[in-house]
């Protein structure tokens, strides 16, 4: 008898404790599918601007999915003054997107501004940016994480410029590892608002591609050779990638919800088209 | 007995010693509460309740709660399961003051909901003013509820102890020096940890998940009154509370540690001059802190945050002739560490702000009449004056427009940084159009100048406190309510309907979430204000027999918002816009040892913003989303039933079984809804399945209650 009271006891006890969880169909409003502009000239360097749609929230996506959310259809010009070029598609077996447009005609200089133009099934999605001065990494170096001989970050010092606001971006790609750049965990794109016009240094996260688990490691290995692109950009494009960045990090939190859309710098569609000036570098750590 | 109390318009002390008699065999019940009490309030919006019928609902394991009883209301409704926290009339949780004995508590609720703060057995009773505060209270824009203390026995002791499945309790009162010095204490405490989790372990041996977690809460409350003479009276009360959660994953190398809990205390001493002239004068001390310590792998987080409130209250009272004033003042010295967070990975820590401590002061004269004109109307009038000061030390940083920082300014202590002021006025009427009817109105105008920034899209104890700044304005409200009242029966069935208009100005939020890319170098920076309106109508009918109880309450609302820095000012409903809500009970006396009682709920599902569509953007999913709040959860509705069972009722002892279901028909309530994502982009390859979390299943339980 006490045992069967008992296990009534736990059985109350576990039916209250433990909260319960179910998969649910929401009737979310049907989403219009619009254009996304994942594009970006760097001085010294062609034009590059990926198109793809954007999906109802519920759609699963495969490959075939994922390969028919790319726009391969549209008409992109890219201007500088009175100069302009019409992009081509180029085929991208890498990693995603499969499909690229690309320039081949003019190379993105400092200081100058380039309008994007986009034309497909009669809609015209237009931006436009500014290559900013690049900025250079005084030094680089490794810190290996406390009680471990093969993990740590990398810190860069950076000489800021005091004459104006610079917004940089951070983005690295291992050498036989990662199939391109990837943004930098954390600091992937700051501005030098606490350390204007100084040398400052800062940490250099590895990025994570998949933010659904935001806790995958975040280190170098110690015996990684890692290419780092320092990129300076204008003040539009550094907004969007801000809200990027957040939105990303937030992703899939029951508890964040955001007050606002995320910051484009396209009109007519979303996503951005930036201008950046860039330093690559390499380093090895051993 | 009634003619005894229709001259009792304010506070008063009249001192009864029952004697005994052995004629008596009747139970004789002594009632501070007119029959038609409904119909001679002279403000609009209030709700009285004693802890006697708080006791007869259906509690939630086994626990009868205050809150939750007020929730029961029109106009009041709950902020969620998992929460004891509460909205009126469209204002936000923080725009309510809570009042113990006069002490501020600043989060009533207990981890998961379970229990609110208030421990039943110690409360004398409450009054919760929802259209019009009077003129003695400031400092919110939405209400008032003013919860009084039991004194403790003067004459013999008194014990309760009950037993519940998840927590304990036991209040003892008594005279220390009879018919001079009482005390009444309690003391409630779960077991989860030291009795429950133990047990579990040995019968669940193989599993071991569940016991990673550990939690516990614990709070007293303890009441010592004297009565110096019969014209002086004082009295001291102190609450303790604390929470503990722990988290301990080792699988995912998941460790938290969160502790929250408030504490108060207070004392009060009334003088009575004369047959028409007393004072009243309190001090209080009120504190809520919060912390949480989180790890996984190499990341930490830290929060902490903690609010200490000192105050002061003087009011005297007197009638003269048709009017019945009162006059007082207030003043409180506030400090607020606001959320002080730091996020670190491995030995790099992040730390989001610098600030310490930041000091605030109130002082308020009001004066108040109660004015009875041609024996039928009642016109109240009342005003407030504050004036508010934002104190030094304090840091504030200056920047350009292109936010680079330019300077910064140093205030030394007690510094006058900001001085707000206003003046609040407002008007009630009761108009009795006949024996069981009457018509309210009110007017009233009110500020606060402390305000709750809520850090995610739930209530959570985390959330924190910040006084008025340099950048945070005083919230203000307006508030314009009209109702008729009418009774039939000889007021055995009393019903009502009300509408009120609400418009709430320099509303705060936190624009970017918690923990967002941006460094704060002020507190107030990442906060944005916004406008907000309410109205509704609300309806109340309530039978009242010796047998059978029965109140109905629904209320239709509305509640929006307006922020210049959300959706580019386009105005969105409140995430507290829940325009139907229903509130049904009943209690069934089946003779004089058992009872029955069963309550239902229904409300409007809550809004959320829910994403709509996924694009890519360097590789990386991102989501865009609908506007803000447009987005209804499924509606939220339960049943509880009750059963209490009293087994043996003597003079000199009581046992009272109580076995109650909470959520019987099982419905899944949503708590909240999150998307789980898997696959990667990277591997062609992604899904998203919406999951809901359901806080509260059906939940019977059984509890033991001993009186002797």
């Amino acid at each position: 008898m006490e045992s069967k009271i008992l296990k009534i006891i736990i059985f109350l006890l576990i039916v209250a404790l433990v909260s319960c969880q179910k998969e649910i169909d929401l009737n979310l409003p049907e989403a219009e599918e619009q254009i996304v502009v994942d594009g970006y000239i760097e001085n010294n360097a062609y034009p590059y601007i990926v198109l793809t749609k954007s999906v109802p929230f519920f759609s699963e996506i495969d490959s075939v999915k994922l390969r028919s959310l790319v726009v391969t259809t549209a008409k992109v010009t890219v201007t500088c003054g009175s100069v302009s070029e019409i992009l081509t598609l180029q085929p991208n077996d890498k990693f995603f997107p499969p499909y690229v447009y690309r320039g081949t005609t003019f190379k993105g200089e400092t200081g100058k501004k380039y309008s994007l133009k986009v034309e497909v099934n009669n809609k015209i999605v237009e931006s436009s940016t500014t290559i900013t001065k690049e900025a250079s990494i005084e030094s680089i170096w490794f810190e290996p994480l406390e009680n471990n001989d093969t993990l740590g970050l990398l810190w860069m010092q950076i000489q800021d410029n005091p004459d104006e606001s610079n917004y940089y971006r951070v983005l690295t790609k291992r050498k036989g590892k990662d199939s391109n750049y990837i943004p930098s965990m954390i600091f992937s794109a700051f501005n030098d608002i606490n350390f204007n016009g100084k040398l400052f240094k800062i940490a250099v996260y590895k990025g994570i591609t998949d933010f659904s688990h935001p806790l995958d490691d975040i280190y170098f290995n110690i015996k990684d050779t890692i290419n780092i692109r320092l990129s300076t950009m204008d003040y539009e494009s550094y907004n969007c990638w801000m809200s990027l960045q957040n939105e990303m990090v937030n992703y899939g939190n029951p508890l964040a919800e955001p007050n606002n859309p995320i910051v484009t710098n396209i009109t007519n569609g979303i996503g951005v088209w930036s201008g950046f000036g860039s330093n690559y570098y390499t380093f090895s750590p051993k | 007995m009634d003619s005894a109390f229709s001259n009792i318009l304010h506070d008063t002390i009249i001192n009864f010693v029952l004697k005994p008699t052995s004629l008596l065999k009747e139970e004789v019940v002594i009632s501070a509460t007119k029959p038609d009490a409904n119909l001679s309030e002279k403000l609009i919006g209030t709700v009285k309740m004693d802890s006697k019928e708080i006791d007869k609902l259906p509690g939630l394991m086994g626990e009868n709660d205050l809150l939750r009883a007020v929730q029961m209301s029109a106009g009041v409704q709950s902020v969620g399961e998992g929460f004891s926290s509460f909205y009126v009339r469209g204002g936000n949780y923080d725009q309510n003051l809570i009042l113990l004995n006069n002490a501020t508590i600043f989060n009533p609720s207990h981890l998961l909901g379970f229990y609110s703060v208030f421990n039943n057995d110690v409360i004398n009773n409450l009054t919760l003013y929802k259209g019009l505060i009077p003129a003695k209270f400031g400092g919110r824009t939405s209400s008032v509820m003013n919860i009084e203390l039991k004194d403790g026995n003067f004459e013999k002791y008194e014990t309760t102890a009950s037993v519940g499945i998840l927590a304990s309790k036991i209040a003892i009162n008594g005279p220390i020096i009879k018919n001079k010095l009482s005390f009444n204490v309690a003391f409630r405490k779960t077991y989860i940890n030291e009795i429950i989790n133990p047990i579990l372990k040995n019968v669940f041996s193989s599993n071991t998940a569940f016991f990673d977690n550990s939690y516990g809460f614990f709070d007293f409350n303890s009441i010592v009154s004297a009565r110096l003479s019969h014209k002086d009276f004082i009295k001291f009360n102190y609450y303790l509370g604390q929470d503990k959660f722990e988290l301990n994953k080792s699988k995912n190398a998941i460790k938290a540690n969160m502790q929250w809990g408030n504490n108060a205390a207070s004392a009060i001493w009334k003088h009575v001059f004369n047959e028409s002239t007393f004072h009243e004068f309190s001090l209080s001390n009120s504190q809520y802190k919060f912390y949480i310590d989180a790890f996984q792998d190499n990341y930490s987080l830290k929060i902490k945050s903690h609010i200490n409130e000192s105050k002061l209250n003087y009011n005297i009272y007197k009638k003269l002739n048709k009017n019945n004033l009162y006059a007082g003042f207030e003043i409180n010295f506030t400090k607020v560490l606001p959320g002080d967070k730091s996020i670190g990975f491995n030995n790099s820590e992040f730390t989001f702000n610098d600030n310490n401590y930041i000091n605030s002061g109130n002082l308020a004269i009001y004066v108040s009449d109660n004015i009875k004109l041609f024996s039928k109307i009642d016109l109240e009038i009342g005003v407030r004056y504050n004036l508010n000061f934002f104190l030094g030390p304090y840091k504030y940083y200056i920047s350009d427009n292109s936010n680079i920082l330019t300077d910064s300014l140093q205030y030394s202590d007690f510094e006058i940084i900001k001085k707000n002021n206003s003046l609040s006025p407002r008007l009630a009427a009761n108009y009795r159009i006949n024996e069981n009817t009457s018509l309210k109105a009110g007017i009233s105008f009110n500020e606060q100048y402390l305000h709750v920034v809520e850090i995610s899209a739930l209530t959570l104890p985390a959330d924190f406190w910040l006084p008025t700044t340099l950048n945070i304005k005083p919230q203000k409200s307006q508030i314009v309510s009209t109702g008729i009242f009418k009774n039939f029966f000889h007021n055995k069935l009393q019903t009502n309907i009300e509408g009120y208009y609400k418009k709430l100005n320099n509303l705060i939020e936190y624009n970017s979430g918690l923990i967002s890319n941006y460094y704060e170098r002020n507190v107030d920076e990442n906060v944005i204000s916004g406008k907000g309106y309410a109205w509704g109508i609300e309806t109340e009918i309530e039978f009242k027999s010796e047998k059978f109880k029965s109140k109905i309450s629904y209320t239709y609302s509305r509640s929006i918002r307006v922020f210049n820095d959300i959706f580019g000012g386009k105005p969105f409903y409140s995430k507290f816009d829940r325009p139907n809500d229903l509130s049904a009970s009943i209690i069934y006396n089946l003779g004089k040892k058992l009872s029955f009682s069963a309550v239902f709920v229904y409300a409007s599902g809550k809004l959320t913003t829910a994403p709509q569509s996924r694009y890519i953007i360097q590789g990386m999913v991102v989501n865009s989303y609908l506007e803000k709040n447009s987005f209804r959860m499924p509606d939220y509705h339960r049943l509880d039933i009750s059963i209490s069972y009293n087994s043996h009722k003597h003079k000199t002892y009581e046992s009272i079984w109580e076995l109650s279901v909470y959520n019987v028909y099982n419905r899944m309530n949503p708590f909240f809804i999150y998307y789980e994502i898997s696959g990667d982009v990277y591997e062609y390859k992604q899904k998203v399945k919406a999951k809901q979390i359901t806080l509260y299943p059906i939940l019977p339980s059984i509890s033991w209650k001993v009186k002797f």
